[in-house]
């Protein structure tokens, strides 16, 4: 056991008053790796509409001028 | 130190606790704690979230205020006006305080930090938007971690927004037997099967109530790493399910209630009339006002023109629904309505029958209006005319009431499948009741209709 993962279960275990239920702490990673493709692409997909929108918002300011 | 008014509510979170001292919140951090809230301030999460309006403001004061010798930090609170719980929240209400919840901890974790507890008492309504409440909540969030509130987002939140919008709506009371939120077991047990078809419910809650037994049944704790990326896909996938559940008002009793009258259009409109006359008569030091039985709050409405701070209180989800939905529209911010059945208002409740207070006790105001409700108390309930005079004078100083004589349509209604055994119910015997705790100050009988409205001053004691 790496000194990352007893600082995580000290956490856990000792800081937080809240019992986190050990099947919900491990069902997220589960869940995690069915979501996070899509979160990751979601993201970038707003990412790339930002900065076309930046970039023709940029364009029709110049025509204007 | 100073004599204080611990709140019986804040005792679970050893990081500190809410007391009241001379009408002001504050809340005491206690040593070993502190570095948490300094992250709050030095990371710029508290001043972002007060400029978006989600978060209470607080200012830090002198230590000569904290309540116990373990202070490191006392800070002094923006107090909440009426404070209300989940189970008296419409669909609406619950469903914005999740995506608040959801939406400061997304915001949290931007910022190095993470939210410790996700329970819908952290969120309150004020100025018409919810708003959260627990500075403590925020602690430094440790890579890799998975998100230690996740089961009680799922069981305040998830589980019961999921039973409200596929079951019934009703079964949002659900919320007020069971402290902590709904067992997931439960909710995932009284879902129709096609929830599972939702990729959202079929992972928070099924699959969720599934890992629970199993690693209940084997009180394993197994090293678990999630990374931030992972963390904040699980946040924005709960936002998506919670966003998706809908309910719409349909069908309900009281829903309906204003197309459902004796009244016609004129003596409605006379009606309202009567009222806004009534609470103009008031004095200005006259500031708040609780609608009690309010349906959609039509009503409550004259009474927030007037400038009056005001509850509107109904026991239809439909009714209040509605309301939400459309305050929430008009941006209004003087209107808080909640979900109450006056037949059995909200207890004190939680440990010692002391950590949640009674709904009386809460929602007390300068006026109560009770409009076409005392024959729903008197004859529908029970409840004897003098009880319920002896009941509206510990919620308010005057009492704009409407008296609904049994000779009324709507009352012939009540009576047609049962006995009329109530002799005592007449406008005599009504003013007598009221009499013994109200002065009568006005009486205005309500145009095209056999109604009377009284504005009452209560006795001084």
């Amino acid at each position: 056991m790496n000194m990352t993962t007893i600082h995580h279960l000290t956490n856990l275990a000792g800081l937080s008053y809240l019992d986190g239920g050990s099947g919900s702490l491990m069902i997220q990673v589960l869940i995690a790796s069915s979501v996070t493709a899509i979160y990751t692409a979601k993201t970038k997909w707003s990412m790339m509409v930002a900065a076309v929108s930046k970039f023709t918002n940029r364009n029709s300011n110049n025509l204007t001028k | 130190m100073i004599g204080t008014g611990l709140s019986p509510a804040s005792f679970r979170d050893p990081s500190g606790f809410v007391f009241e001292k001379d009408g002001e919140i504050y809340r005491q951090i206690n040593l070993g704690f502190h570095s948490d809230i300094q992250l709050l301030v030095q990371s710029g999460l508290q001043a972002e979230l007060e400029d978006l309006g989600l978060v209470v403001k607080f200012e830090e004061v002198d230590l000569s205020f904290a309540a116990s010798s373990k202070a490191a930090v006392v800070i002094r609170q923006e107090r909440i006006r009426v404070i209300s719980y989940p189970f008296e929240w419409c669909f609406s209400q619950l469903k914005d305080a999740a995506l608040l919840t959801l939406d400061l901890a997304k915001r949290a974790i931007d910022k190095g930090l993470v939210l410790k507890d996700a329970s819908a008492y952290n969120v309150q309504f004020q100025n018409g938007k919810p708003i959260f409440i627990d500075t403590l909540s925020f602690e430094a969030y440790v890579p890799g971690q998975p998100w230690v509130a996740y089961k009680q987002f799922c069981q305040h939140f998830l589980a019961p927004l999921a039973l409200m919008a596929h079951v019934d709506i009703r079964l949002g009371a659900f919320l007020q037997s069971n402290l902590d939120g709904i067992p997931l077991d439960l909710a995932a047990r009284l879902l129709p099967m096609n929830t599972k078809f939702s990729p959202g419910l079929m992972a928070h809650l099924h699959l969720h109530a599934k890992a629970q037994n199993h690693q209940g049944s084997t009180g394993a704790t197994k090293a678990v790493n999630l990374s931030k990326t992972g963390l904040l896909a699980i946040i924005d996938s709960l936002s998506s399910t919670i966003s998706n559940l809908q309910w719409k008002p349909s069908g309900t009793e009281w829903g309906d209630y204003y197309n459902d009258t004796n009244y016609s259009e004129d003596s409605f409109s006379k009606k309202g009339q009567l009222v806004q006359s009534l609470l103009q008569s008031l004095p200005d030091s006259v500031k708040s006002c609780c609608d009690l039985g309010a349906n959609n709050g039509e009503f409550s409405q004259i009474a927030v023109n007037q400038g009056l701070q005001t509850i509107a209180l109904d026991i239809d989800p439909a009714a209040i629904e509605k309301c939400y939905q459309e305050a929430s529209n008009k941006g209004e911010k003087a209107l808080l309505p909640l979900l109450q059945d006056l037949r059995n208002p909200t207890p004190f409740y939680g440990w010692a029958s002391r950590e949640r207070d009674g709904i009386s006790h809460r929602i007390a105001s300068d006026v109560v209006l009770a409009l076409a409700l005392i024959h729903h108390l008197a004859i529908g309930n029970n409840v004897p005319l003098g009880m319920v005079a002896e009941y509206f004078a510990t919620l308010g100083q005057y009492l704009i009431i409407e008296f609904v004589p049994k000779e009324d349509s709507q009352i012939q209604r009540m009576l047609v499948a049962r006995e009329d055994i109530f002799d005592a119910y007449h406008q005599p015997g009504f003013e007598e009741s009221f009499s013994k705790y109200f002065d009568v100050v006005r009486t205005e009988p309500i145009e095209g209709t056999l109604r009377t409205l009284y504005l009452m001053k209560r006795k001084a004691s």
